[in-house]
Order: structure tokens, then C-alpha cells, then sequence
């Protein structure tokens, strides 16, 4: 190991501060399991059977299940909570992280420069950063994914890295809520297809590399790669994973234009990514895909399930950020019809998949092997204590 | 390597959510999640410190009850107490904040 200081570690909130934090973590843990409870049964038990009786029906989709609920005080409550503790999450880590910043920045500065584990950072500040994160604040987290205060800032890369872990702090199996994304997606593709040895592998979209580094580990003789618009987030996770001994290779690039070469990688993925992303860049980024993706490769995309897969209340439930969280192209992107969009864009159908894989770390691993070796999981709802939603497709 | 502070903004780019009908309703609740954040914390120290007392057995509750701050630390108090509210009422300032920065 390196005696590089890790920027993933270093940020020391005071006493009140951390009891802050907890606070938020304990506060979004009530609101989305113990509220979104009470939420769900005011639903079934009021708002739709009195839908049904005024229509003669249930509500068809979710934007029905939203209109019936947008003025039920239940909605208004949970609404405000879920949103506040969502703006306050950014808030708790902030005070601490503008302290140590200079550290931060050194200490950022200090792994490129020795570079302990072989990775790499390419910045390229005349990337194009697309609208929706210059014009708004994804997530509500003030500076968002792209902006810079100082030179060699990480600050968003900390904030980001830092505030989700207060995010998901007070939910189950918050230990191994980082990279859980990537470490089920390559241990299920492990099994699945033992046949299948990526040497290059591409995240897309990766932040700080939360959900690149796991690759690394499954596929150690790979050679792993990240990329992302946002500068501080590279140098920030650039600098966390050589700090832990990860060779991962972070490049500043757009996904619709990548400047890769063609048939360069052998699997491709992102997780979180194409909700962010408007329907247009959406396609642009699968034909860009296909044109660095080898032949016989693999390209394999986490996000949340289409609105086709599961039931209005979900879909309803699902949306809500694309209304509240800055997220504008997230219910436009459930609704695609996956199939159709991978295949106008060149993957043939007979070659797609789409497949719900079991959180690695919270399924026991004979029902992860099963689901893996040919079974379908029973488990629905998504998320970190239960089921990824991939797409993709073979090339 | 700039030695300049940063202030990270606290206001999320984007027009800010509301729920009820009147606004002023969407500002309360942020005030009380805020002030009910505030509220644990305290009891946190509370309890950090009755802990900690319990534990060196050093100090009584009438110790504590009896106890006057002097006057530097009342200024330091005061500090403490101007910073809290300005936490709080966050949103009130926000709204300045925004038209400031149009
Ligand atoms: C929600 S985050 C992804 C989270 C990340 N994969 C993880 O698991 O931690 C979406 C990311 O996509 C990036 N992004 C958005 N549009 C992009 C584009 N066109 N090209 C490259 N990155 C993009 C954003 O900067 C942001 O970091």
C-alpha cells in the first residue's frame, strides 16, 4: 500500500457535523421505507379505491397514480420531507469539506504524481458538458457534477463521494452500498458467462469511480476504464483509487463522442447514467457504444426498470424524481421501449438482454448463483437490498 | 495551489420544489426539518458529554445546574446561537440569495 493520504478517507466532520449527518441518514431512511409505507397504504386503502369508484377502473399509469395523489396531505408531507432531506444531505458534508480542501487538493495532487497503482487521468477542460447539468443542479447538489472553484478542485468530487455515503448511511447494507452496482453486475457475468474474459472494460458515466473499481477487482488482469464530464469528480476518484492500490484509467470525455477507437473494448457498462441523459444523446451514446464496443463483446447498461416492467404505484412512486430532483429526462427514459431503441440503434434483437441481477452482496450466494446459471429472481423492488435492472446487448 | 477559501453554495440550481398550495407552507417545513436536525444534534452533545462526565465521575447535576458562563464565553455562545438561526432560516436567505444572483 502507498502512504498516499486517500481523499475517499480524510474528511473529519467535528461533533456536530457527523451528528448532522446521522440525522440526515436516519431522516431519509424514515422517509423512504417507514413513510413510503404509510404513503403506499393510504394509497390502497383511500386514493384508489375512491379512484375506482369515481372511474369504474384503477389508474392506468403512474402519471394517473400521481394526479389522484398530488394534493393528499400524505403526499405533500412526504414529499417535502424526502425533498429537504435531500438538499440537506449536500449540506451536512459541505462545512467539512470546504475546510480541508487544500488538503484535499494536495493530497489529489500528491497521487497523480506518484501514481502508486498505474492508473491515469486525462482531463480535457473543452469537453462538451451537455445542458441538463449546467443548467441544473442534478440531484439538488449545489455545483453539481462539473463545477470548479479553484484549480486541481476535487471539492464536487468530495462532495458527491462524501454526501452519498450520508445518502444511503441509514439504509440496510449501507456497508456495502459503494460499488454495489458494479461488484453484482461482474460477479453475476462471472457466473453467467465464464467464458467471457473482458480485457478492456468501459464505465460510463462514472463519477468518482464508486461503481468502476469493483470491475478491477473481478477482472484484475483487465485493464479498466472511466469516463466522465465532470473534472472534479475524476481527479477526486482518481486519486482514491490509487490511494487504494486500484490501476483504474479516468478520462474527461462526453459519452455521444468518446474519440475512442473503433472495436476498442470488450464490455461496456454504466449504472445510474441513462436517466440523466436526454432521449437524443441517449441514442447517440448506444451507436457510440456499438462503434467502440469489439465484436463479440458485451455491452450492459444498470438503470431503473422501464415503466412498461412494473406497476403504476411503482412507476408513480419511481418518477417523483424526475418532478423534484433535477432530473428531467428520467421519466422520458423509462418510458423508451428498450428493445426498439437498442435495435434503431443498431444492436440486432436476437443478441439483447435484459436481466435482473441480485444485489451481490445482500443475496445468499446460492440464490445469486441460481439466478445467475439460468434462473429469473422473484425479488422486484430495486435497489441496494434487492435487484439491479440491466440492459444491453451482445455485439 | 490557490490558497483562496471556497465557499460551496448551498442553493440548488433549478427552480425549488413546492407541494402546497401556498408556499410559505413549503418554507415552514424546511424551517422545522431544519430546526428538528438542530434538535438532535444538541441532544447528541447532551449526551456526549453527560456520558463523559458519568464516566470520570468529576461533575454532579448540580454542578451543572449552578454553572454561569462568563462573559467570553457567553460572546462565543452568542456566535454559536447567530450561526444556528442562520441554519435554520436558511431558506429565507436563500431567496435573497437567488434574486441577488439574477
Ligand atoms: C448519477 S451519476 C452516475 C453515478 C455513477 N455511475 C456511480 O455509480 O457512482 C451520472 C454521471 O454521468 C455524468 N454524465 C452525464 N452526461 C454525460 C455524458 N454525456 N457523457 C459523460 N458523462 C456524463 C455526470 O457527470 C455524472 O457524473
Amino acid at each position: 500500500m502507498s502512504n498516499i493520504r486517500n481523499v475517499g478517507e480524510m474528511v473529519e466532520p467535528n461533533h456536530d457535523e457527523y451528528n448532522r449527518q446521522r440525522f440526515v441518514s436516519i431522516l431519509r431512511k424514515k422517509v423512504l421505507m417507514d413513510f413510503a409505507g404509510d404513503m403506499k397504504t393510504i394509497y390502497q386503502k383511500k386514493v384508489e379505491p375512491n379512484f375506482e369508484k369515481k372511474h369504474g377502473r384503477k389508474p392506468k399509469d403512474g402519471r394517473e397514480v400521481r394526479k389522484a395523489m398530488l394534493h393528499e396531505p400524505v403526499f405533500e408531507g412526504w414529499s417535502s420531507l424526502r425533498y429537504n432531506a435531500q438538499l440537506m444531505t449536500w449540506w451536512s458534508v459541505q462545512p467539512a469539506i470546504e475546510r480541508d480542501l487544500s488538503d484535499l487538493i494536495q493530497a489529489a495532487k500528491d497521487a497523480r504524481a506518484a501514481n502508486p497503482a498505474g492508473g491515469s487521468l486525462e482531463l480535457n477542460p473543452d469537453v462538451d458538458v451537455p445542458r441538463e447539468i449546467t443548467e441544473l443542479d442534478v440531484h439538488l447538489m449545489p455545483g453539481c457534477f462539473h463545477t470548479e472553484y479553484t484549480d486541481d478542485d476535487v471539492a464536487q468530487g468530495a462532495v458527491y463521494h462524501y454526501g452519498t455515503t450520508v445518502f444511503s448511511g441509514g439504509l440496510p447494507h449501507r456497508r456495502i452500498t459503494k460499488g454495489g452496482v458494479a461488484s453484482s453486475i461482474a460477479n453475476y457475468l462471472k457466473l453467467a458467462h465464464p467464458e467471457f474474459k473482458p480485457k478492456r472494460i468501459l464505465d460510463m458515466g462514472c463519477t468518482a469511480g464508486a461503481n468502476t473499481t469493483p470491475y478491477k477487482e473481478v477482472y484484475p488482469e483487465a485493464e479498466v476504464h472511466g469516463i466522465d464530464v465532470g473534472a472534479p469528480l475524476l481527479r477526486f476518484g482518481h486519486a482514491r483509487a490509487e490511494a487504494e492500490g486500484a490501476a483504474l484509467h479516468f478520462r474527461q470525455a462526453n459519452a455521444t463522442d468518446t474519440g475512442y477507437p473503433d472495436n476498442h473494448f470488450d464490455f461496456i457498462t454504466s449504472s445510474f447514467f441513462f436517466h440523466e441523459v436526454s432521449v437524443p444523446d441517449t441514442k447517440k451514446i448506444f451507436k457510440e457504444c456499438l462503434r467502440i464496443l469489439k465484436p463479440g463483446g458485451l455491452m450492459l447498461h444498470m438503470e431503473l426498470p422501464p415503466s412498461a416492467l412494473t406497476d403504476p404505484y411503482y412507476n408513480f412512486y419511481l418518477d417523483w424524481d424526475a418532478f423534484y430532483n433535477n432530473e428531467p429526462h428520467y421519466e422520458k427514459f423509462r418510458g423508451l421501449d428498450f428493445p426498439e431503441a437498442l435495435a434503431e440503434c443498431g444492436f440486432e434483437k436476437d443478441k439483447q438482454l435484459m436481466v435482473r441481477i441480485p444485489n451481490f452482496a445482500s443475496t445468499p450466494p446460492d440464490e445469486f448463483k441460481a439466478v445467475a446459471t439460468g434462473g429469473d429472481t422473484m425479488r422486484r423492488d430495486h435497489g441496494n437490498g434487492a435487484v439491479w435492472f440491466t440492459f444491453g446487448s451482445w455485439k | 495551489m490557490s490558497d483562496k477559501t471556497v465557499n460551496l453554495p448551498l442553493r440548488a440550481k433549478g427552480k425549488r420544489a413546492t407541494f402546497y398550495k401556498d408556499p410559505a407552507v413549503d418554507q415552514l417545513f424546511a424551517i422545522v426539518t431544519m430546526l428538528t436536525q438542530e434538535l438532535s444534534v444538541a441532544f447528541d452533545r447532551i449526551e456526549t458529554v453527560e456520558r463523559m462526565l458519568d464516566k470520570s465521575g468529576v461533575i454532579s447535576r448540580a454542578d451543572i445546574e449552578a454553572y454561569k458562563p462568563g462573559e467570553q464565553e457567553e460572546g462565543e455562545r452568542t456566535q454559536r446561537r447567530d450561526e444556528y438561526i442562520g441554519r435554520v432560516f436558511n431558506i429565507l436567505h436563500q431567496e435573497a440569495a437567488s434574486l441577488r444572483d439574477s
